[in-house]
């Protein structure tokens, strides 16, 4: 150990020194970029999440009109991804509609704001947009980072989306280079993917960390509140949807062990709907899903998903989906 | 400007070729003003204020210091630059701790005394510029330094952006002189300084900031009531987050430094490998332990006047240090358990020769290790409470070593512990050894690309998820 805290030799290094300064900072932008090449062919295919959701994105863009067997895109987060069968559901709407689910977990109100915009820019064109989301999630100030930014939300919209979140510039330089790099909007399902490889048993660790795909809810505003942002958000949402147009149908789906607020806060997410003109599908009724019905107090159980499945389809026929176009 | 974000690296890669493209030091150091009040200013230009006024002040105040020959004079104008420095930091930082804790004490007594609550945001960086002012200050006035020559240089020096934030603290007589010179390109300490930022990226988003997803866990109670695995993970975890976090920004200040051609003091010499408490104050955050021993050790009387005077103020030392950490009683109780754990352990070393801080010789390897051990389990005790959001839970948390459960997921905790923190012990291991300021730091090209390589890998594909703010920038 130098015995001195002022340990760096202020002599000037000899002429090798510059190459290797060049080497190391022509190695760091080679990596860079091989991974930035790896991220885009390789890795990804390692991960099953990924796959998923690249097929869901895929197959959400690619959806038309269709006067025979109306079409709906339902996006959400993991509340959905947990509470629908994708086989049921199959089997019960049949030919009758073509649904397709789009969910991608920790997404809440403003991931799903810009993310329908985005993809009805890329060309998706539902008859019918169901957002898949509850009070707490309708509420909350955020999105789930640059992933969501990499996935969701399109570089013209950065701007917009700072504004709505009063983001630091720090954040929206991150956020802008999201946009551009497929590896850094990927790196949490990256890392992931490695951990998983490396520390088989983390898994475990996923519901202490709030983490890894599936986290806790956001924290949501007092009930106070509610009224007033739902239904401007609300608003929002319908007004992007059928600029698009599509028609927007809200779902509340059931979220969890209920609290005292849960019955006025989901009065006033209905009047709420009821002044923004958004039909909505009220889904969580607490006599239909007891505790016993969420399998980490959050998600919904296979059983319990049957019957979300079931009462979601019947919902969605009841819907006026003919003559759907605003 | 947070130094783990994209933004910074943005940042450094515009602003070192400029600097170096302008050539000489008079344009230079406008030029590193500018670009360091731009990178404070990222976070919240309004306190760009405060910065530039205790820095007018101290500027004026050395000067005139330093011409005058009336010790009166020289006293009055010392005075009113500690006093300013001082008030900023107290009214900014220790304003809400003050009140508060006189409501609790004149509630005790059965007074109950309104007391103004004021929002007050803490600028950043401000206990960490505050104490180099004053260091300067003290300084010219001991002539032990002349004061600085321009206004330019001297506000350079205070907020040259690599230690603005969160140091390290840097001391006059070191970094002015390299402010007032020339500096020249010489790519060996640049190329050092690279390998330093990697390293310290390593350091932080590797370690650190997977390390404090485990500590979160424990003390925010998500792994349930705390029970003796769950107080053990938490503060291993912890203990191994703040050195990763805190060794990591000083890793990328002192490289960012390098590639401006100046250099910085070293901040921390592998502080767990320490066989006692005052040997770990002299390998972690040096430039603090050596500021309070120079500027409130050794003026308070030091080890001069006796024994009990040297408990006395190395209690003392230590718990301003510790509150110098943030305005609440946890970090007072930290700097006090510090403080008397130097003092008994001093007590009982009294007339022993210090042992040699870096060889094992002269004692049985089980010894040296034994040491080792039992000092980072002391330092982990007080890390519980600087920590915990109040000493109420401290306690609580630390009440749960008594509560012996074991549960499935404390083994997948266990192994995630080990994968974050054994790299950062092997390499600590090896930077005793080697004595070098990175691994690998006096090898040849080879080994240190491939070091580089590997750093990039693991930085790229382990970096935590969370961007957990650097611990040391609310301070």
């Amino acid at each position: 150990m130098p015995s001195s805290i002022f340990s760096s030799d202020p002599s000037g290094g000899p002429p090798q020194d510059r190459r290797l300064f060049a080497g190391i900072l022509a190695l760091v932008c080679v990596l860079a970029a091989g991974l930035e090449v790896a991220t885009r062919f390789v890795v990804l295919d390692a991960s099953r999440l990924q796959r998923r959701i690249e097929s869901a994105l895929a197959e959400a863009k690619t959806i038309r009109p269709s006067p025979a067997a109306p079409s709906v895109l339902v996006v959400g987060n993991s509340l959905l991804l947990e509470a629908v069968n994708p086989d049921s559901m199959r089997a019960l709407v049949g030919q009758t509609m073509d649904v397709r689910l789009l969910p991608i977990e920790q997404t809440t109100y403003f991931d799903w704001l810009y993310g329908v915009a985005h993809l009805l820019e890329k060309g998706s064109r539902p008859d019918i947009v169901a957002v898949v989301l509850p009070r707490v999630h309708l509420l909350n100030d955020g999105i789930w980072g640059p992933y969501s930014v990499f996935r969701l939300v399109s570089a013209r919209d950065l701007l917009a989306l700072a504004r709505d979140l009063d983001l630091h510039p720090t954040v929206i330089t991150s956020y802008a280079l999201a946009e551009v790099s497929e590896f850094y909007g990927a790196r949490t399902e990256l890392r992931g993917v490695a951990l998983r490889a490396l520390l088989p048993g983390i898994e475990q660790l996923a519901p202490v960390f709030g983490g890894f795909g599936r986290g806790a809810p956001p924290k949501g505003r007092p009930l106070v509140d509610t009224l007033a942002i739902a239904r401007e958000r609300m608003r929002r949402m319908k007004a992007t949807v059928e600029e698009g147009g599509s028609r927007l149908v809200w779902v509340l789906p059931p979220a969890g062990v209920l609290d005292s607020t849960f019955d006025a806060g989901r009065d006033q997410v209905l009047r709420a709907a009821r002044e923004a003109e958004v039909p909505v599908m009220a889904l969580d009724h607490s006599s239909t899903y007891g505790a016993d019905a969420f399998s980490d107090g959050l998600h919904l159980t296979p059983a319990a998903a049957g019957r979300f499945t079931a009462s979601f389809v019947e919902g969605l026929r009841r819907r006026p989906l003919e003559g759907t176009r605003p | 400007m947070l130094f783990d974000t994209p933004v910074y690296i943005l940042f450094l890669a515009l602003v070192v070729p400029v600097y170096w493209w302008l050539k000489t030091r008079r344009r230079q150091n406008p030029f590193l003003l500018a670009v360091s009040y731009l990178f404070y200013g990222w976070w919240d230009w309004r306190f760009l204020g405060l910065i530039l006024a205790s820095t007018v002040v101290d500027f004026y105040c050395a000067r005139e210091i330093d011409r005058s020959d009336d010790p009166g004079r020289r006293k009055v104008l010392l005075t009113v630059s500690v006093t300013v420095n001082l008030a900023f930091l107290g009214f900014f930082k220790y304003f809400n701790f003050f009140i508060d804790s006189a409501a609790v004490m004149l509630g005790a007594l059965g007074l109950d005394v309104p007391m103004p609550v004021l929002r007050i945001l803490l600028p950043p960086g401000i206990s960490f510029y505050t104490f180099q002012e004053l260091a300067y200050i003290v300084d010219v006035y001991k002539r032990r330094i002349p004061p600085a020559r321009s206004l330019v240089d001297y506000a350079l020096f205070i907020s040259l952006f690599p230690h603005l934030i969160a140091g390290p603290i840097q001391r006059p007589s070191h970094l002015l002189p390299q402010v007032e010179e020339e500096r020249r390109k010489n790519f060996k300490t640049m190329t050092d300084g690279l390998l330093l930022i990697l390293m310290g990226l390593f350091r932080k988003v590797v370690i650190a900031d997977n390390c404090a997803l485990l500590a979160n866990s424990a003390f925010d109670g998500n792994f349930g009531p705390p029970t003796t695995a769950v107080v053990l993970l938490g503060v291993y975890a912890f203990a191994w987050q703040i050195y990763g976090d805190f060794s990591g920004y000083s890793d990328i200040a002192r490289g960012s430094a390098q590639l401006l051609g100046f250099h910085f003091i070293v901040n921390f010499r592998q502080p767990y490998l320490s066989r006692s408490i005052q040997e770990f104050w002299r390998r972690w955050h040096i430039s603090l332990s050596t500021w309070l021993r120079d500027y409130l050790y050794i003026p308070l009387g030091g080890n001069r006047r006796g024994e009990r005077r040297t408990y006395k103020n190395l209690l003392t030392t230590m718990v301003l240090g510790g509150l110098w950490h943030g305005a609440n009683w946890t970090f007072v109780i930290w700097g006090a358990l510090h403080g008397a754990m130097l003092a008994v352990t001093r007590f009982f070393t009294r007339g022993r020769e210090e042992p040699d801080p870096v060889s094992d010789e002269g004692q049985s390897l089980l010894r040296g290790w034994g040491k080792r051990v039992l000092v980072f389990h002391v330092v982990c005790l007080a890390w519980i409470f600087f920590r915990a959001p109040s000493v109420g839970e401290a306690a609580q948390f630390l009440g749960g070593v008594a509560n012996w459960d074991w549960r499935p997921e404390y083994a997948a905790a266990l192994w995630y512990l080990g994968f974050f923190t054994l790299p950062l012990f092997v390499v600590d291991l090896h930077l005793e050894r080697s004595g070098g300021e990175y691994p690998l730091a006096t090898a040849g090209a080879r080994p240190r690309m491939a070091l580089a390589a590997v750093l990039v890998g693991m930085i790229a594909l382990l970096a935590g998820t969370d961007s957990n703010a650097f611990i040391y920038f609310q301070f």
